[in-house]
């Protein structure tokens, strides 16, 4: 039994909350360095493929509602390093950035972790689910931008 | 946003007594929820975290996020607290309670608390908390699939996890 309602948990200073409807959206935690996709408000079930990706699963159907990527830090960093060197632009210039290149991105990073990590080394990976894993993310995030300012205080 | 006490929740903090010592929600992550309209999570976190208590009643606790890409003595201070709660809530209206809902299938309930010094002092700092109001801060929470084998506790946490505190 839950008493509490959003009022209950708004800031003091924040003055009225409009209940407006929930809207698919891609946000960056900063506490957790991850960036989160959901494009319905459920309590999901968080599915995790690796240190990089986590599918979202719908709570009751087998159906994926979102995504959920981490390492953030570390890939917008080495995404920014290696297009600097090529470039001298700095690719966080871009207010938004297609989320699929991020999970482009882990998939690419994630193959020399594989080579690196001691936890990594002694996992049997199955590339075929990972693979698939993968390409159920680039799916969902298809056409979706994420806002850079979002996390562009973390350089 | 300054320090309410309404957003404090009560967390167990030994095996063996029922010890127990308050915890607060990052204010970053209370505000990402609010203006996303997060309404499940933000119906957990009032149901089931702060009401709920289920960090006074965990089914398993563990220590460290295996992400050794990004800084480990950060995730190295991340506790999991794993509950099984046999439902769920979500928010329909601003002023009414959250609904009942039925807990996601063959899942448990996690939630990532961090006791690191340096963020505690950041967030105290940044809300202007009385001293020792709290001792961990909330990082988030959500359902995972729950292990075949060792009901109530998340699958491969041997993987997910670097150890396990108690069980």
């Amino acid at each position: 039994m839950s008493t509490l309602t959003i009022t209950d948990l708004l800031p003091s200073d924040w003055g009225a909350f409009a209940f407006e409807p929930f809207e698919p959206c891609a946000t960056y935690s900063a506490p957790m360095d991850c960036i989160v996709y959901l494009r319905e408000d459920e309590s999901y079930r968080a599915d995790r493929i690796d240190q990089f990706l986590t599918i979202l699963w719908h709570p009751h159907e087998d159906r994926v509602i979102g995504i959920k990527l981490k390492g953030i830090r570390f890939l917008f960093e080495s995404l920014r390093s290696i297009v600097q060197t090529v470039t001298r632009k700095d690719p966080l210039d871009d207010k938004f950035v297609p989320l699929v290149g991020a999970i482009e991105l882990a998939l690419k990073m994630r193959a020399g972790v594989v080579l690196t990590e001691k936890f990594e080394k002694n996992r049997v990976v199955d590339l075929v689910s990972l693979n698939r894993s993968y390409e159920l993310a680039r799916g969902i995030v298809d056409g979706v931008t994420f806002d850079t300012r979002q996390i562009s205080n973390m350089a | 946003m300054r320090f309410e006490p309404k957003w404090l929740a009560s967390v167990r903090i030994s095996k063996k007594t029922s010890a127990t010592a308050a915890v607060m929600i990052h204010p970053v992550v209370l505000r990402d929820r609010l203006t996303n309209r997060r309404y499940a999570a933000l119906g957990e976190f009032a149901g089931l975290i702060i009401e709920g208590k289920v960090l006074e009643n965990p089914t398993g606790v563990f220590k460290g996020i295996n992400r050794p890409l990004h800084s480990a003595g950060v995730d190295n201070f991340v506790f999991i607290y794993a509950a099984k709660p046999t439902c769920t809530y979500r928010f329909s209206g601003d002023t009414r309670s959250a609904d009942v809902l039925l807990a996601p299938k063959n899942s448990v309930f996690v939630t990532y608390l961090s006791l690191n010094r340096s963020m505690l002092n950041d967030v105290q700092a940044a809300i202007q908390s009385p001293p020792n109001a709290f001792r961990g801060v909330i990082l988030g929470w959500e359902w995972v699939p729950e292990a075949p084998t060792s009901p109530g506790l998340p699958n491969n946490h041997d993987k997910r996890y670097k150890g396990r505190v108690w069980q």
